[in-house]
């Protein structure tokens, strides 16, 4: 019996500890403490969620002896936990204010013994990053003065801090990383190379007075979807101060695969806010790059015409596809021709121009929208060719108008009502709506352009557009 | 058997005499060492000036003789670049300037303004080219990286690498990298164009612009030695050997790797034994200078 008892207490005890140990595990909903964080490869991840954050904006403009003060700062609301949200509301406020201190005290130090009067002291706050869970402020600080010595008359600073919004904790650089990540390796190689693209290695540089040295130990940075940004500030003396915040971004796509910021504080479960919030998309891998130029401008004739291709595109037979879609239809050097040979005809009168444009729209969250634009003036008349390609990577398949919808969605009806209910416009008829093509058309993050082919117009006066605010942003495939 | 004796007190004699004279000449040698140690004060500290990549061994040689922490060196040291450094020499707002060699335009100037230049190296540098460390290619002869430069050798293979066409990047036409190149590779032998990108312009849209180095596989650059070994990452990128020599410190402070300079103290000629600046010279080539100049990254000339 005894021994039966000794047993069922140690199964409680077992059972007890590894419920403990499971709950400690959970403390955040990253599990990063076990290592176990599920990270979503970066090539996959084409979109965040939007913390449901209400900014308010407070402007302070004063006058403090003569030193015009102007201070501007968001305090957010819509965090549930009430204690974090005032927490890190002060925080900001305390970091807006003790930094143009730091930088007062700093100017009266370098002007012992002939302190500086200030004329102007400019301190802001503002959210860079605010997305699954975590956001980042950027604090700038700019103070201009008269002083009786040489030196420059202003001075400015940037700091930045990142919150976990689930403890209102401040993150570090290494939060930023996946676990035993070598992510300071990764920054100053990218550093270095950044040194080499901007000739700062140059004997003479007058951008570094020694080699790099690597990111200091509580490096300063901020974070947006654009990259992991260093602010070289005070620590990082090998830069020469330009007077200006100096800032090198590490580009999302370099260090995308490295980064948990995304995961390790958002498990897509349970709300922090009110409402869950929309997505935001990710730039794509893939990039245009363009390649030659042909620009030629004179009193005859001009032209600019633009070639480039893809990159970081694996599948070959669409980079075939998109660098057709994309190269230029004319021929500049029948053009210049006849420009050069009317012009000998005809001295002092002008011929013409021509023009080939890749407006890449939308390349973010798994989605590519594209204007190709060739336009050729002559005789006063301008004749355009225009190319509208919509490409779903994550389908892999070109996307026609009713791609951009949810399934069953009438989109046709939803346009031509937002279409012909335009305020200040000229009525469309039934007969112009029906002009809708399932091609013509492209797309941003926002809302969509359509081009209508409606002969009593033409050009830029058929193009309409669309915000997904007025469809409902519900019925967008890009946020579905 | 006397005459032995004698043989044997000549001997001991000598022998004592010139352990006599060792000892005298050891002891000596410190005496100079600290002949040559100048005693500064901030007012008393030659006005120096020079190029960007000797500040470093500017601020460290007044710390060292000015007994200042490394933070107080940064304030009392300013350099304004080479060019500016040769013109405030010249026109008297230097004593001492830490440089590259002058180019014929400084050497004009000087002349024309009556004053004959003292040109001294102090430290070695050397220009090194960098690939990728995956490129299998680890050594280039000097006449191989003219061809490259020149378009005559485009393709890796033709130097022993895999077939890959060579991307030999260059450096922005005003650099003083590019300069270098040109004086101290090329020798007068035309570049070929270098290949470029489009970069956004604020007010211009694209512009086009000398494409840098990318440490790509197929890539080949260029850089002085004092920047390219302190600073670039050795997992990633390698440094070229030319002619089989590796550009270290050893072959590049005994010249034998090809493309070795240095960096130079200029004074003018008239700058007597005793002044200030011919007792800073003095000191930053004694034992102790030369090593104040290796513990801050530099190659010592010997």
């Amino acid at each position: 019996m005894k021994k039966a008892i000794m047993a069922l207490c140690l199964i409680f005890i077992f059972i007890f500890t590894a419920s403990a140990c499971k709950q400690a595990n959970n403390v955040t909903p990253d599990g990063s403490e076990t290592g176990n964080l599920n990270i979503i490869p970066f090539k996959d991840r084409h979109f965040l969620y939007t913390n449901w954050l209400n900014e308010d904006i407070r402007q302070v403009s004063t006058k403090e002896s003569g030193t015009n003060v102007d201070k501007s700062y968001p305090e957010f609301k819509g965090l549930k936990n009430k204690e974090i949200q005032t927490k890190v509301n002060q925080e900001i406020f305390d970091t807006l204010n003790l930094q143009m201190k730091d930088m007062e005290t700093a100017l009266s130090a370098e002007h012992s013994g002939n302190p500086p009067s200030l004329n102007t002291k400019v301190s802001g706050a503002s959210i860079v990053y605010n997305y699954n869970n975590v956001v980042f402020i950027e604090y700038y600080t700019y103070i201009d003065f008269t002083a009786t010595t040489d030196s420059p008359f202003s001075r400015q600073k940037i700091e930045a801090a990142g919150y976990d919004l689930n403890t209102g904790n401040k993150l570090t650089l290494k939060d930023m990383f996946k676990k035993n990540n070598t992510y300071e390796k990764l920054i100053n190689q990218y550093i270095s190379m950044y040194i080499i693209e901007h000739n700062y290695d140059d004997f003479d540089s007058a951008f570094m007075n020694r080699p790099f040295q690597g990111i200091r130990k509580g490096q300063s940075f901020s974070f947006d979807i654009t990259g992991l940004k260093i602010i070289l500030d005070e620590k990082n003396d090998e830069f020469t101060d330009p007077g200006y915040p100096n800032i090198i971004t590490v580009p999302i796509k370099t260090i995308g695969d490295e980064l948990a910021v995304f995961d390790r504080y958002y498990n897509g479960k349970s709300s922090l806010f009110g409402k869950k919030g929309i997505r935001k998309l990710l730039p794509n891998q893939v990039e245009y790059k363009v390649e030659s130029i042909v620009r030629e401008s004179g009193p005859a004739y001009s032209l600019y015409i633009e070639n480039g291709e893809f990159i970081n595109l694996s599948d070959k037979k669409l980079k075939a596809l998109l660098d057709e879609k994309t190269s230029s239809i004319l021929n500049p050097e029948e053009f210049r021709s006849a420009a050069k040979a009317y012009s000998a005809s005809n001295p002092g009168e002008y011929y013409g121009n021509m023009g080939h444009q890749v407006n890449l729209v939308l390349n973010a969250g798994g989605y590519l929208s594209m204007l190709v634009s060739d336009v050729v003036y002559t005789g006063g008349k301008t004749k355009e060719y225009r190319r509208f390609m919509n490409y779903d990577f994550n389908r892999n398949k070109e996307m026609k108008l009713k791609d951009l919808f949810a399934e069953n969605f009438d989109y046709k009806s939803a346009i031509s009502k937002i279409l012909q209910d335009r305020e200040n416009y000229p009525l469309l008829s039934d007969a112009d709506i029906s002009a809708l093509s399932e091609g013509t058309f492209y797309f941003d993050e926002y809302g969509l352009n359509i081009y209508l082919e409606l002969p009593q117009k033409n050009g830029s006066d058929n193009y309409y557009w669309i915000p997904y605010e007025k469809i409902g942003w519900e019925n967008i495939i890009l946020y579905q | 058997m006397k005459i032995y004796r004698y043989k044997r007190l000549f001997l001991s004699t000598c022998i004592l005499c010139s352990l006599i004279a060792m000892a005298t000449l050891v002891s000596c040698a410190p005496a100079t060492e600290e002949v040559v140690h100048p005693s500064f004060t901030k007012e008393t500290y030659p006005r120096v000036d020079g190029s960007t990549a000797t500040i470093p061994l500017s601020q460290n040689f007044a710390a060292k003789l000015l007994s200042i922490s490394a933070d107080e060196s940064k304030k009392f040291i300013k350099h304004n670049t080479t060019h500016n450094a040769y013109v405030n020499l010249i026109e008297g707002k230097a004593d001492i300037i830490f440089v590259t060699e002058p180019s014929a335009e400084e050497i004009q100037l000087a002349k024309s303004n009556g004053v004959e230049l003292s040109v001294v190296p102090i430290v070695k540098e050397a220009f090194v080219f960098l690939v990728n460390t995956q490129n299998p290619v680890s050594t280039l002869t000097v006449n191989q990286i003219q061809d490259i430069y020149q378009g005559k050798i485009k393709n890796w293979k033709e130097v022993g690498g895999p077939d890959k066409e060579i991307i030999a990047y260059q450096r922005p036409d005003n650099s003083g990298s590019q300069t270098l190149m040109q004086n101290q590779v090329m020798k007068g032998l035309k570049m070929a164009d270098a290949p470029t990108e489009f970069k956004p312009a604020d007010m211009e849209g694209l512009i086009e612009v000398v494409a840098s180095y990318d440490n790509s596989d197929q890539a080949i650059g260029y850089s002085v030695y004092y920047y390219a070994n302190s600073m670039y990452n050795k997992e990633t990128i390698k440094f070229i050997k030319v002619n089989g020599v590796e550009p270290n410190n050893k072959n590049i402070s005994s010249g034998q790797y090809p493309f070795t300079s240095a960096y130079y103290a200029v004074l003018k000629n008239t700058e007597t034994a005793n002044s200030n600046s011919r007792k800073l010279l003095a000191w930053i080539l004694s034992a102790e200078g030369q090593k104040v100049a290796e513990n801050s990254g530099y190659v010592p000339l010997k």
